[in-house]
């Protein structure tokens, strides 16, 4: 069955352009119009006079508002304690239903160079002359830089908790910290944390590895590969803690602990720390290390890398 | 498929199809072709499977993009647990589920409703029920179009839907309107001849007409359907869902007359006799009598109305058992209207005819203007009978019959009729005549046995009776009433700003009085024609700007230029097109829309369907109206009242200022939404809104915006004049600036102070927030220090974060419960708007309890990343609430106490 409809004929591409182009013209024309019309003197569809009342109102409120926020945020932050936050310990957002109060490890030194740096990797460059090339990018001088940085803290000797360790081996300035023999110190710390004590008395070990640092009084500090094959590479570790110098664990004295925030402003609080110092690291191999505190109340967690800390080294030369 | 049964001879034909022109088909084929063929509807092939509708909305294009977001989550799971094992967080994996928990919750809840509304779109299809008119075993019948089989005979008339494909074997001036098929759209002239081969040409088959429907965005869909069930309720169909809103916005309404404003049914209004004009009384039970049921004049008027008048009641059972008012009749309508009068005044009309045989009867026609007949007249009075035997009746116009009368009978005697009784007659026919109604003269005359003993022949055709001399018996006037409810109604539209424009096929001299009567034209203000006479000047003395109303006629109409009709429109608020023609109706409602009006045009007739066509939206009469004002209306009202309309407009409104509410709802979240992305980027804040939580805003802001629809009128919704569609969008700038100035600002205040306090009171002051962003996102610092010097891993600084963005969130929520209360009023304060939208008050609820859930259970915030928030961080958002309360009470305040000011124009939406 043929249908015969009065179809509209096909306008040929002239036609539609044409067409196209006097609607564009007249949306155009409406917009540039409404920018600005010249017959009202009018920009967006409003006068001057009209804008200038609009703009006097929203900026009225906003002035209003904003001097609202203002003032209760600074009467709020008056009535905040000085010394300390609102909330430490248990009630701060440090814990939540699913995870414990406990303090991070971290370690230094830590820098970036770049934004997208992997900050948790130490890569050491050779100084041999052969390879003077690749040293142009060498991060020895920044790693002991930082070092040096971080250190300026224990040099105030006014303060009457200070911190000292008197056996540091290779672990100073002047022997940059082993990085340019290929024997790098990290220093590794815990978390400040507001009223927290480590419980070391009831150090419960439920791993083999640990079991060699029980008895210590102190809270023990442990490093090693991350996995087996970490462990293979990683050659011997040895501890510099204020106790002495050991090469099974550091230890920290937890008569540093508690540390109060503000109150110690004033003879700036020194936090406890150990070195550790690789001695023989297996050269060109990416080598995971985790650093491990023990206590009864510090709840271990690899990811949320609470009472742990992870880092890479890298060697880049043989000794 | 092969088509010859327009070449067959119509004998061939008949036989194929087992049937006769005359008898139609009989019951028992009738049935057997209906078990065979089915129902004569269009197959719905197109209707899709439900499943594929259920997987339209799970697969829409935002449930789309949350379907892509949950595979994502599930692949990130499953890298993790590829590279942590045992240790691999399940967050991403709780993400993944509660996104497509949330699709399938959304997709079956818009499934749902969608269904729900094609129901009820189905539902008003089947009430009214295209019918046709067919014999069938040599009966007419009427049934509905789908029982309808091949071999049916089918009557159509003017105004009719074709009800199937159909050959015609009897026309006549039988016109279709073809335009769907072949897309002529003059009507085309069908005739019974074969003209063409091809089956669309060919003059003797017509077809089946169809029409398509439209798509609309899901929620739309929703709010236009609710308004169309609610609308249904009311007897208001709407057939184009679009046409709820068009209505709402409509600015001049034009009005047929008859049919329309009035019940098209002629009905007697007034009575002279004695000397005195009563009311008739046309109740069922005659308790609205305003004169003695027993005065001989009245009783000799009535007698003549019963025996001059060839009017009757149909008589089958069913009719005669409707109340009188309702009954159909055979015969001329004034007569119908005269023979319902008297049988509900005096009863028994059909019965007094038979004793009063009618001998002689001389019909009305044009050149006589009067009807006669001769009666034997039955009394008791033998005597009388024998003396005078034969009664002569005569009706007709009314100075006519006055011509041909000596005498009036005045109180029981007859009166010689003199000039004071020929003006009193005047005085009265004019009365009668201005209020617009059909005036009937009535006498008589007993004619004596001497002229015309018992039995004698009288013959209409020599007239060999007199027509002169007769005695005068008094006027009968007849009117086609107004409907009840008319009045109210217009005066309704009017303070709704809306112009009623009268467009009638009537005179003018009936069109004004019932303009007046309906208030089309308000009874303080005057026509020319009315100035002319309360002034004593001739017509060309009066200045036609002094007129508020004009009634015009036809033909002045289509002598005026478009400017002319432009300015007529413009200068008068009321006004009467009589006499007009289905052209120039439209030419009216072109006219109105020429001025930037939204025209609705009501009619129940065929003459009205051009206009109804031209105008924005077509309304018909569901009683009255034919089958094609109901097939071409946009709307038909079921119950054929006018109020209904005023209904209509107020749904229209109210649809168009929810909608408005709702979008603004909707709009105010997106500064606070905002603002947390931009401190991020700009300032190098932590985050203070994360994904999940902004997921969760916008799902609360669908289902609270969706509310928003079913809140109920403000008082002034029919006082303030129709939307102006081309300055008054649904969207417009102040909408824009309304919702993301101020209020946004303060949502966005409330969620960063709520924000601030959380992060200086667990350590972190503003001062150290600010730049923060690139080491608080670093994973490798697991030391950051806030301003008390303490070391945040990077763990225990994401809780703190999320805890801020669960109090973050928490404040937009309170905020948006502010929010979603001020949204109910436009202008009127909420304390007179109350609180009786029950699924607003659950929404308010039902947020509060979901909020709850989502930060204190411990599995489900865990999950989302949502935390506990302490209540102390719940009261800077109750404050803001309790501002942006304030605020906008003041605003609407000051909005109500200066009406048109600037604030108004700035922020009214």
């Amino acid at each position: 069955m043929h249908l015969k409809t009065k179809s509209k004929q096909r306008r040929s591409i002239r036609e539609w352009y044409q067409d196209f182009r006097s609607t564009i013209n007249k949306h155009l024309h409406t917009l540039g119009n409404f920018i600005y019309n010249q017959e009202h003197y009018e920009i967006f569809g409003r006068d001057g006079k009209r804008w200038s009342k609009l703009a006097a109102f929203y900026f009225c409120f906003y002035v209003v508002l904003g001097g609202f926020f203002c003032l209760y945020l600074s009467i709020f932050m008056s009535l905040l304690p000085l010394h300390q936050p609102r909330y430490i310990g248990n009630d701060s957002r440090l814990t939540s239903r699913n995870n414990p109060l406990s303090p991070g490890l971290s370690f230094r030194p830590q820098t970036s160079f770049h934004l997208n740096d992997v900050q948790t990797l130490i890569s050491l460059s050779s100084n041999d002359k052969e390879n003077q090339k690749e040293s142009t990018n060498d991060k020895t001088e920044i790693y002991i830089k930082n070092l040096d940085e971080y250190l300026k803290v224990y040099n105030n000797t006014q303060s009457s908790k200070n911190f000292t360790i008197h056996d540091v081996g290779d672990c100073n300035s002047i022997n940059h910290y082993g990085y340019k023999n290929g024997k790098p110190c990290i220093l590794i710390k815990i978390n400040k944390l507001i009223g927290f004590i480590p419980e070391v008395n009831r150090t419960d070990v439920d791993n083999k590895h640990e079991s060699e640092c029980i008895g210590i009084p102190n809270i023990p500090v442990r490093c090693m590969g991350e996995y087996l094959f970490d462990q293979e590479m990683l050659g011997n570790v040895i501890y510099y803690s204020e106790s002495g110098s050991s090469d099974v664990c550091g230890s920290i004295d937890i008569k540093h602990f508690p540390y109060n925030g503000k109150k110690n402003r004033n003879n700036v609080y020194q936090a406890p720390y150990v070195w550790v110092q690789f001695q023989n690291i297996t050269p060109y191999v990416l080598i995971s290390v985790e650093c491990r505190i023990f206590a009864a109340n510090i709840f271990y967690d690899k990811i949320a890398q609470r009472g742990s800390i992870r880092f890479q080294l890298y060697l880049n030369k043989k000794i | 498929m092969e088509i010859d049964d327009h070449k067959l001879d119509l004998v061939d034909l008949y036989q194929r199809y087992n049937t006769d022109p005359k008898r139609g088909l009989s019951y028992s084929e009738a049935q057997k072709a209906f078990n065979r063929d089915g129902p004569n509807a269009l197959s719905s092939s197109k209707t899709k499977p439900e499943w594929i509708k259920f997987c339209r909305h799970m697969f829409g294009y935002f449930e789309f993009l949350l379907w892509i977001g949950a595979i994502l989550c599930f692949i990130t799971h499953g890298f993790e647990v590829v590279t942590y094992h045992e240790d691999a967080s399940s967050d991403n994996l709780w993400l993944g589920i509660a996104l497509i928990v949330i699709v399938i919750v959304t997709g079956s809840f818009s499934y749902f409703q969608d269904a729900k509304c094609s129901r009820i779109v189905d539902s008003f299809k089947s009430m009214v029920p295209p019918q046709a008119l067919i014999i069938r075993d040599g009966e007419l019948t009427n049934i509905r179009t789908e029982e309808l089989v091949v071999g049916d005979i089918v009557t159509i008339k003017f105004g009719d839907r074709v009800p199937a494909d159909i050959r015609i074997l009897e026309s006549h001036g039988f016109k279709v309107d073809n335009s769907f098929l072949t897309g002529e759209s003059e009507p085309q002239s069908r005739s019974p001849e074969f003209t063409n081969d091809n089956v669309l040409e060919t003059k003797n088959l017509a077809f089946f007409s169809t029409f398509a429907t439209d798509g609309f965005p899901a929620t739309v869909t929703i709010c236009l359907t609710l308004t169309a069930k609610r609308l249904a309720k009311k007897n208001c169909l709407v057939k184009n869902l679009e046409a709820v809103e068009t209505l709402g916005s409509t600015s001049i309404i034009c009005a047929d007359k008859i049919g329309t404003l009035t019940q098209n049914r002629m009905t007697v209004a007034h009575m002279w006799f004695d000397n005195q004009i009563v009311e008739a009384d046309t109740s069922e039970y005659q308790q609205n009598a305003t004169y003695n049921g027993t005065i001989p004049g009245w009783l000799a008027l009535t007698r003549c109305a019963i025996l001059c008048n060839r009017a009757d009641f149909k008589q089958d059972p069913e009719n005669l058992a409707q109340p009188v008012l309702q009954r159909q009749c055979y015969g001329d309508e004034s007569e119908a209207a005269l023979l319902k009068c008297v049988e509900l005044s005096i009863g028994n009309v059909i019965n007094f005819r038979e004793i009063n045989r009618k001998v002689c009867e001389i019909p009305f026609n044009s050149t006589n203007k009067y009807q006669v007949s001769i009666h034997e007249v039955y009394t008791d009075n033998n005597s009388e009978v024998d003396s005078r035997p034969y009664l002569l009746v005569m009706k007709g116009a009314p100075e006519h019959i006055l011509e041909r009368c000596s005498s009036i009978y005045i109180d029981g005697t007859d009166v010689e009729i003199n000039d004071y009784w020929r003006n009193a007659f005047n005085q009265a026919y004019m009365k009668l005549g201005s209020l617009g109604e059909r005036v009937l003269g009535f006498c008589d005359l007993r004619l004596s046995s001497d002229d015309h003993p018992k039995g004698y022949q009288f013959n209409e055709e020599q007239v060999n009776f007199p027509l002169d001399n007769l005695r005068f018996l008094g006027l009968m006037s007849m009117i086609d009433p107004l409907r009840v409810a008319v009045p109210e109604a217009i005066a309704k539209c009017r303070s709704a700003g809306i112009k009623v424009i009268m467009v009638t096929g009537d005179h003018p001299i009936t069109a004004k009085p019932i303009s007046r009567a309906a208030g089309i034209i308000s009874q303080d203000t005057e026509t020319v024609e009315d100035i002319a006479e309360r002034a004593g000047v001739s017509l060309e003395e009066v200045n036609p700007r002094d007129a508020k109303a004009c009634v015009i006629h036809g033909n002045d109409l289509k002598a005026m230029s478009p400017a002319e009709i432009d300015a007529l429109l413009e200068n008068h608020p009321e006004i009467v097109f009589a006499r007009t023609s289905p052209q120039q109706k439209i030419t009216v409602v072109e006219g109105c829309k020429r001025q930037g009006a939204i025209v609705a045009m009501i009619g129940d007739g065929v003459n009205d369907l051009p206009a109804m066509k031209k105008a924005d939206i077509g309304i018909a009469m569901g009683i009255t109206g034919s089958d094609m004002n109901r097939e071409v209306a946009d709307m038909v009202l079921l119950d054929d009242n006018f109020a209904s309309i005023v209904t209509g407009v107020e749904q229209g409104r109210l649809i168009f200022d929810n909608l408005k509410k709702s979008i603004a709802y909707m709009l105010t979240s997106n500064i606070p939404k905002m603002t947390p992305f931009l401190m991020y980027f700009l300032m190098g804040i932590p985050l203070a809104l994360g994904t999940s939580t902004i997921l969760f805003i916008d799902l609360l802001t669908i289902i609270s915006a969706i509310s928003l629809v079913y809140e109920e009128a403000e008082t002034d919704i029919m006082k303030k004049p129709p939307r102006n569609p081309k300055h008054d969008r649904l969207v417009n700038k102040r909408l824009i600036l309304m919702t993301h100035g101020p209020i946004g600002f303060i949502q966005a205040a409330a969620g960063l102070f709520t924000y601030f306090s959380i992060m200086a009171e667990n350590g972190f002051l503003p001062s150290r927030l600010f730049g923060l962003r690139k080491s608080w996102e670093s994973k490798y610092v697991n030391d950051l220090q806030d301003s008390y010097n303490r070391e945040w891993t990077y763990e225990q600084r994401k809780q703190l974060e999320f805890t801020c963005q669960s109090a973050f969130f928490i404040a937009i929520v309170i905020c948006q419960w502010a929010v979603l209360i001020i949204c109910k009023t436009r202008r009127n304060s909420i304390l007179e708007q109350g609180m009786k939208n029950r699924i607003l008050n659950g929404v308010l609820i039902f947020e509060i309890i979901l909020v709850a859930i989502v930060s204190y259970m411990p599995c489900l915030g865990t999950a989302l990343n949502i935390y506990p928030v302490k209540f102390r961080w719940w009261l800077p958002a109750l404050f803001s609430a309790f501002l942006i309360l304030i605020y906008d009470e003041v605003r609407k305040h000051l909005i109500r106490q200066h009406p048109g000011g600037w604030l108004e124009r700035q922020t009214y939406f």
